[in-house]
Order: C-alpha cells, then sequence, then structure tokens
C-alpha cells in the first residue's frame, strides 16, 4: 500500500476508537515487555524503550486521557515523531491502516466521546465505530499537561 | 568496584522526563536494557541537602587529628611498594592495564599505545623520590587529560577508591610530583600531581601551551585573590599562580575578601573561590562582588572539589564567571589567562 496524506493508523486506547494520520507515525512496536518505569515521572510516563539506540519516552494513553489502564489488554507502542524527538504512544490495539480518501473528518467541537475535546481533532466512522482523530499536538504538549495539574 | 568497566555515554531524556532533576538521563547497556542515571546535585537540591555532606559516615576522617577536610574523591594506588599515593579521580579519564614489555621508549619518554593512540606514559617516580614502579610484570596505567594530550600514568596497582575529607600536610612530603601527604584509613597516603609530573619531565609542553606568562605578559598580569578554607588548597593554588606568573593575595573566608576588595588601594583585578567556607561562603562572596559598584566588574573563578551541574548554573546565575575543579590546575590558569589577554586588550 502506498502511504499518502490520506492513510491513518486506527487503533484503540481501552474500548475508544482512535486515529493518527500516518504522517505523523514512524513506527509501530508490538513488544511492550521491555519498558523500563522512571520512577518519579508523571503517571502517565510508563518508562522510556531503547529504540535503535534512542531513548524514547512512552506516554500512556489511557492513563494520559484519565481512563483506566490495564496492563494485560495493551500490546502496542506507537512511536510518533515530535518535534526533533520521538514518544511512544501505549495504546491498547493498533487494529489497521486505512485509506481515508472520500472519508469526511468532521471537525465538530461537539465530541461524542469520552476524551478531552482538546486532544481531538475531528471524528470520523469506521466499521461503524466513532473513532477520533487526535490532535497529537496538544497531547504532547508538556506546558499544557503541567498547567492541568 | 570494577576500575575496568567501560564509559559510558548518557543520553538525555525526552520532554516529558526532563522536569525530573534527579535524572542526568539514561544510558544503553550491552544487552540493550536501559539504566536510567541519578544527578547527585539534583537528588541534593529536591532533598534540600545541599552542604551536609561532612556528616556522611562512610567520609573517612583524619581520625588522629579530628580535623575535617575538603571531602575528595581519591584512586589509592602504590608502586609495588609500601608507599600508598592518591590520585584525584576528577583528574583521571580511564584506567586500562599494559603489559610491560609493550612501553616504548622514545628518547627519555616511554611511551604506549592506548585507545589505537600512542600515549605518553609517567611514573611517580619520574619526579618524586619514592620507590620506583615494579616493571616486572603487567602495571595498571591512570590515562588522564592535560596539556591538550591524552597521558597516562604507570602505577603497579590499584587500591582502591575512596571519598575522604581530609587535609593534606604539605610541609613534611611535598617535593616535585607530590602535593602533600595525609593518613587514609591508617595509611600514610602521598597525594599525587600529576600536572607537576608532567612539567618535570615535559617542561617544553608546558611552554609550547603557553598557560604560563611570558615576560612580557607578567608586566600587566593580573593580581589574584584566592579565597579558600583550607590551608591546603590555599597554598595550593597561591603556589601554581605565582609559578604561572601572576601576583596574589590570600584570604580564608569570604569576609577577609570582602575587607581586602575594599580596601581603598586595592588593585584585585581577578577573584578565585572557594565556595564552602565558614563565616561567609563562596555564594554570599559572589552576591556581594556583584552588588557591590566599585567591585562588580572583577572577573570571579570559583572552585570547588565537588562538581555538579546544579552548581555550575547557580554559580553562573550570581555571577561567577566561570565554575572549575580546584585541582584542575592547567583548566583554572587557561581561564584566568584568558581573562588577563582581554584586559591587556
Amino acid at each position: 500500500m502506498v502511504m499518502n496524506d490520506n492513510n491513518y493508523v486506527i487503533f484503540k486506547v481501552n474500548d475508544l476508537y482512535c486515529a493518527l494520520s500516518c504522517l505523523e507515525v514512524q513506527e509501530i512496536i508490538r513488544d511492550t515487555d521491555h519498558i523500563t518505569p522512571i520512577p518519579q515521572a508523571d503517571e502517565s510516563i510508563s518508562g522510556v524503550i531503547n529504540i535503535r539506540g534512542k531513548i524514547v519516552s512512552v506516554l500512556n494513553l489511557p492513563t494520559h486521557f484519565k481512563l483506566d489502564f490495564n496492563k494485560a489488554d495493551s500490546d502496542s507502542i506507537i512511536v510518533v515523531n515530535d518535534e526533533d524527538e520521538c514518544v511512544g504512544l501505549y495504546v491498547s490495539e493498533v487494529i489497521d491502516v486505512i485509506d481515508l480518501s472520500g472519508t469526511e473528518i468532521e471537525h465538530t467541537p461537539a465530541v461524542p466521546h469520552k476524551l478531552d475535546p482538546h486532544y481531538v481533532k475531528g471524528v470520523m466512522e469506521f466499521n461503524k465505530e466513532i473513532t477520533a482523530v487526535l490532535n497529537l499536538k496538544e497531547i504532547l504538549n508538556v506546558e499544557s499537561a503541567e498547567s492541568e495539574l | 568496584m570494577t576500575l575496568d568497566s567501560p564509559e559510558i555515554v548518557v543520553k538525555p531524556f525526552g520532554k516529558h522526563l526532563r522536569n525530573l532533576p534527579i535524572y542526568a538521563g539514561a544510558t544503553i547497556l550491552g544487552d540493550g536494557s536501559i539504566a536510567p542515571i541519578l544527578d547527585v546535585t539534583g537528588i541534593m537540591n529536591v532533598l534540600e541537602i545541599d552542604n551536609v555532606y561532612f556528616e556522611d559516615e562512610e567520609i573517612t576522617t583524619n581520625e588522629e587529628t579530628d580535623e575535617v577536610g575538603e571531602v575528595q574523591n581519591l584512586l589509592i594506588v602504590t608502586n609495588g611498594h609500601d608507599e600508598n599515593f592518591a590520585v584525584p579521580l576528577s583528574n583521571i579519564i580511564r584506567i586500562e592495564k599494559i603489559d610491560p614489555s609493550k612501553i616504548e621508549n622514545v628518547g627519555s619518554l616511554r611511551t604506549g599505545e592506548f585507545l589505537g593512540k600512542s600515549t605518553g606514559l609517567f611514573t611517580i617516580d619520574d619526579s618524586a623520590d619514592v620507590g620506583p614502579v615494579d616493571l616486572s610484570s603487567p602495571c595498571s596505567v591512570i590515562l588522564f587529560e592535560m596539556l591538550g594530550r591524552t597521558l597516562g600514568l604507570i602505577v603497579k596497582e590499584i587500591i582502591d577508591s575512596v571519598k575522604v575529607a581530609v587535609e593534606f600536610d604539605e610541609q613534611t612530603y611535598k617535593q616535585p610530583g607530590i602535593l602533600g601527604a595525609t593518613y587514609i584509613n591508617d595509611n600514610l597516603t602521598l597525594l599525587v600531581d600529576l600536572f607537576g609530573i608532567v612539567s618535570k619531565k615535559m617542561p617544553q609542553w608546558v611552554n609550547e601551551n603557553g598557560i604560563h606568562l611570558s615576560e612580557m605578559e607578567k608586566e600587566g598580569a593580573s593580581k589574584v585573590l584566592v579565597i579558600d578554607d583550607s590551608q591546603f588548597f590555599l597554598n595550593q593554588i597561591n603556589s601554581f599562580l605565582l609559578e604561572a606568573g601572576y601576583k596574589t593575595l590570600t584570604a580564608m573566608n569570604g569576609q577577609e575578601a570582602m575587607d581586602i576588595l575594599k580596601e581603598p588601594d586595592c588593585d584585585v583585578s581577578f577573584v578565585l573561590t572557594d565556595i564552602e567556607m565558614p563565616v561567609m561562603d563562596g555564594w554570599e562572596l559572589i552576591t556581594a562582588i556583584r552588588n557591590d559598584e566599585k567591585l562588580k566588574h572583577i572577573p570571579i573563578v570559583a572552585v570547588t572539589s565537588v562538581a555538579g551541574e546544579q552548581n555550575v548554573t547557580k554559580g553562573k546565575d550570581l555571577g561567577a564567571d566561570a565554575y572549575l575543579l580546584k585541582l584542575d590546575r592547567e583548566e583554572i590558569l587557561q581561564t584566568i589567562k584568558s581573562f588577563n589577554t582581554l584586559e591587556i586588550v
């Protein structure tokens, strides 16, 4: 499949369907057994992983979204590019990569979703499930996370 | 402890973890796993235990006199005889083994190959009147950087690395290559002067490096005010500054220093101060100088036995121009020289 602007990675954070543009995703890692926890870190940081010699922080998306986190149900880390560094997003399950050409993303502020509207760019339908297209920049914004505390 | 452990590369954390002052970063181990690396100064700040390390029980103090000197990290070595020597750990970049048959003599200089490069090798007995290093079997080489080169000190055996708070006696034992002596774990231990050893054997390296002032430069040389509560370090720093061609004044704490600086005919043009001192410490002194209209232009270098990134930042924030290690003679001289040159221009 040729990647283009309209490709999206569809994944689940607990029972919520979420999507990120493939342009934002560097790779997907299925190994979640080698996360090194960092004591004293914020609770939404699961720890760090070694990706080809780079130390990458892993953000626990369920916890970050203030949802329950169940380790047994979480099997993937989506590695995204964030300016000049990489960050891993610990998610429940990666479902598919789809081409959304022709599908409409509704940029509606009234998100019928359990997520903080800041974290959502828009919503669409995937397999009849309401799927949130995530606002990566806002999710990775350290300052806004700190100001909430 | 293992002294043969390889060097590690500290990689910084990503932005989500950078707010944790207790970590310097992390390193990747041979099996690919990650080991977070603690930042001692950061932990001290978080726990607000700055300046209390004299109470650490593990620090050996000089029991005979109950004197507590400055905390030093030292590597204890021997030449294969009864004499014990101490090398400041801050000077050391790596420790290697060498088979003495691999040591080559080029003129009067011994050399050996380390990290793929030919490295000048020295022994303590090159300059000091001590037992010669036993070269009949494999030896250890302490690699250090000096005068723009990587150099090695050949010793027979590495005994231990210790953190001690002791005052060195420089009257009885001081000689080229030896700064002084103290008792560590009941053994008389001589503090090695790496710079002294190298400069005695290879004086041309010191000259070509230019950290000592030329006759012409001495004319306009700074008068340096040296402040340290340890008589040993005060003498140390004072003597190498004099040797390099500077004029000096000394004080034992910040208050004495301010008294000197406030004298009407004071011509001090450079301040080199310790941090940990009674009466008025280095931080207070730096602040006092920077807040005084007449004095605030004077360059200040803070010196300490224990460096930490936080302290470097604190020193710079308060207005110190540089923050250096006390026993790093080369770095101190180079820094003062750079300010001295600026002034002449």
